[in-house]
């Protein structure tokens, strides 16, 4: 206990918190802004859809798929090259911000085009009887119709990218699991551990109840 | 059945079609048999124009055809002259505005309310807000929904729901209205309650209305005619009266008898005498379509061919507003005077057909 009481450690936690904040907050926003236009695409290119295409369908998909194969680990370390045109560094926090960005984004590209493609046919086809261009038909039957399903997939990423940023520790991204691991486990203060273990705990349960209520009140289905 | 002739609707009017169809085709991909085989109906303006037929039979395929939402292979779908299949994008788009369409599990959004609904294909043509809140009002009166404005479709029951569809179907002013198995889901007292409320509309809008469906009921209760589809292919087409009461298919005849019953009793048969040496037995249904006295017939076949006649069962329905009436009678006697009584009811327009055959083995209820 008596390590925790101690200001600096207090404020290593703080910190922590606050880099973890950063890291899954930017990620999360790049994720959900590149990944809703994605999985549009995706989703009216797909065979039988509004804007049926295979020539755009199947390269996107293939990449998206390829970004989603690649155990995060190993892409952090593949992508800095890239990390450095965005990031102008291939250490620290915003460094790691890059890859959990980029596979957050194809993660959440497929939660959202599941979530699309579960808006019932007739109600695209009702739409298309009115007059309706595609643009219409994406902007006030596809999304709207689908909010619930796309906030659960937020909720679902926010989880998983809180997971994914403990890795960040490995480029030195600094957070929560970082500090876990270096004091908790490295210099042996299982106090640390069990601080970090129970503050991501409340992260995620709160994080879930959140998006759980934010689904609830989007979805008008009973 | 006098008293409904009061509230006659004016015969439809029969101008030149407002929407034609000649020749339609489509083949699905990846299917061997023609879903439509070549079907050309018009529909006048005014009329409600009834497609029966049963599962698989082409029914949506066509009806999805008349707004492109399918497209077919070959053929041409004109509306008031226009041919739809030539026009570009934005000018389907326009065309679509003038053709509404209800849907059998109704589409709504789940994700706006009654009135968020119905305005959605103002919204679509454009209409600035002010317009359509005046716009929306209108149309919940026009369907009587005025008080759930502000209900979600979660909420609302399977004729409420259709409510919704019908008003949002008329809500860019269409001049055709297409309905595609509209009450299939529902009751049959929403059923009435919905068919109802779409001649209603007909008569006071002036609207233009072709809806597909595979009960008979709907098409004896709303239709002014009605075209029978069969494996992509209009096999018969005419007043719904005339359809139905002088079928020429077994198609046509099936749908009739789900109106007319069989009409046997459980038991009937086996209760009637069975016939003498040298006498046979048949049972007959015959059906009245213009007002020949059903005694006169009944007593003369007695008289002139010798023959006992049994009434077993009898009854007075309508289509629309022409009445008709069905006899179900046991006739025993010598094999060539019932013959002879049969041809002079025929004769004497009247159909007359033997369901001997059938009561051998499935009597109904
Ligand atoms: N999208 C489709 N793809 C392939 N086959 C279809 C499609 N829609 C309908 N069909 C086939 O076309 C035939 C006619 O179907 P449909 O028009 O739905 O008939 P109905 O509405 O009278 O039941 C059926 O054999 C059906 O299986
Ligand atoms: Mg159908």
């Amino acid at each position: 206990m008596s390590t925790l009481l101690n200001p600096t450690m207090q404020i290593l936690l703080l910190q922590s918190a606050g880099e973890t904040a950063w890291m899954v907050g930017v990620a999360a926003l790049v994720a959900i802004a590149v990944g809703l236009p994605l999985a549009l695409l995706l989703l009216v290119t797909s065979p039988g859809h509004i804007a049926a295409n295979a020539l755009i369908n199947r390269p996107v998909a293939a990449i998206v798929n390829a970004v989603r194969s690649v155990p995060f680990i190993i892409l952090m370390v593949a992508v800095v090259p890239f990390t450095r045109l965005i990031a102008g560094t291939s250490i620290g926090t915003a460094a790691a911000t890059v890859p959990l960005a980029l596979a957050a984004t194809a993660f959440i590209a497929r939660l959202f085009e599941t979530a699309l493609r579960d808006v019932d046919h007739g109600l695209i086809e009702a739409a298309q009887a009115m007059g309706a261009s595609r643009g219409q038909i994406i902007r006030k039957v596809l999304v709207p119709e689908a909010a619930p399903g796309l906030v659960a997939a937020i909720t679902v990423t926010l989880i998983s990218l809180v997971g994914y940023s403990a890795m960040a520790g490995a480029i030195g991204g600094g957070g929560l699991g970082d500090l876990g691991i270096r004091f908790g486990y490295q210099r042996f203060m299982p106090e640390v551990m069990a601080a970090v273990v129970v503050l991501l705990i409340l992260v995620v349960q709160g994080l879930q109840s959140l998006g759980d209520a934010l689904v609830r009140r989007l979805s008008h289905r009973q | 059945m006098g008293a409904s002739m009061a509230d006659a609707v004016p015969p439809p009017a029969s101008d030149a079609p407002l929407l034609r169809l000649l020749d339609i085709r489509k083949t699905y991909r990846g299917s061997s048999a023609a879903a439509l085989d070549g079907v050309s109906i018009e529909v006048r303006p005014g009329e409600i124009f009834g497609i029966i037929g049963r599962s698989g039979a082409g029914k949506s395929s066509l009806i999805r055809c008349v707004n492109l939402l399918e497209r077919p292979d070959t053929g041409q779908v004109l509306l008031a002259g226009q041919d739809l299949g030539r026009l570009g994008r934005d000018a389907l788009a326009a065309a679509r505005r003038g053709i509404g369409m209800v849907f059998q599990h109704f589409n709504l959004l789940a994700s706006r309310t009654v009135a968020g609904n119905i305005a959605l294909p103002l919204e679509i043509a454009g209409i600035p807000a002010s317009t359509r809140r005046e716009r929306v009002k209108e149309l919940l009166r026009l369907v009587g929904l005025e008080d759930r404005a502000d209900a979600y479709p979660a909420h609302l029951s399977g004729g409420q729901k259709q409510r919704v569809g019908i008003a949002r179907a008329l809500a860019t002013n269409p001049t055709l209205l297409l309905s595609d198995e509209a009450t299939s889901a529902l009751d049959p007292e929403t059923t009435a309650e919905i068919l109802a409320l779409i001649r209603e509309l007909r008569d006071r809008l002036r609207l233009t209305v072709l809806l597909i469906t595979h009960e008979m009921e709907v098409v004896k209760t709303i239709c002014d005619r009605v075209a029978v589809l069969e494996k992509g292919r209009v096999i018969e087409q005419g007043r719904v009266f005339d359809v139905f009461t002088r079928p020429q298919s077994d198609t046509a005849r099936q749908f009739a008898a789900q109106m007319t019953g069989e009409m046997l009793p459980k038991g009937t048969v086996a209760r009637l005498p069975e016939p003498r040496p040298g006498e046979m037995r048949r049972i007959l249904r015959i059906l009245f379509t213009s007002d020949a006295s059903t005694r006169a017939v009944i007593s003369e076949a007695s008289r002139r061919f010798g023959l006992d006649l049994n009434i077993i069962s009898g009854r007075i329905d309508a289509i629309g507003l022409e009445p008709f009436g069905v006899l179900v009678v046991a006739a025993f006697g010598d094999p060539v005077h019932v013959a002879q009584a049969i041809d002079r009811m025929r004769g004497l327009d009247l159909e007359v057909d033997d369901i001997a055959a059938a009561t051998a083995g499935s009597e109904v209820a």
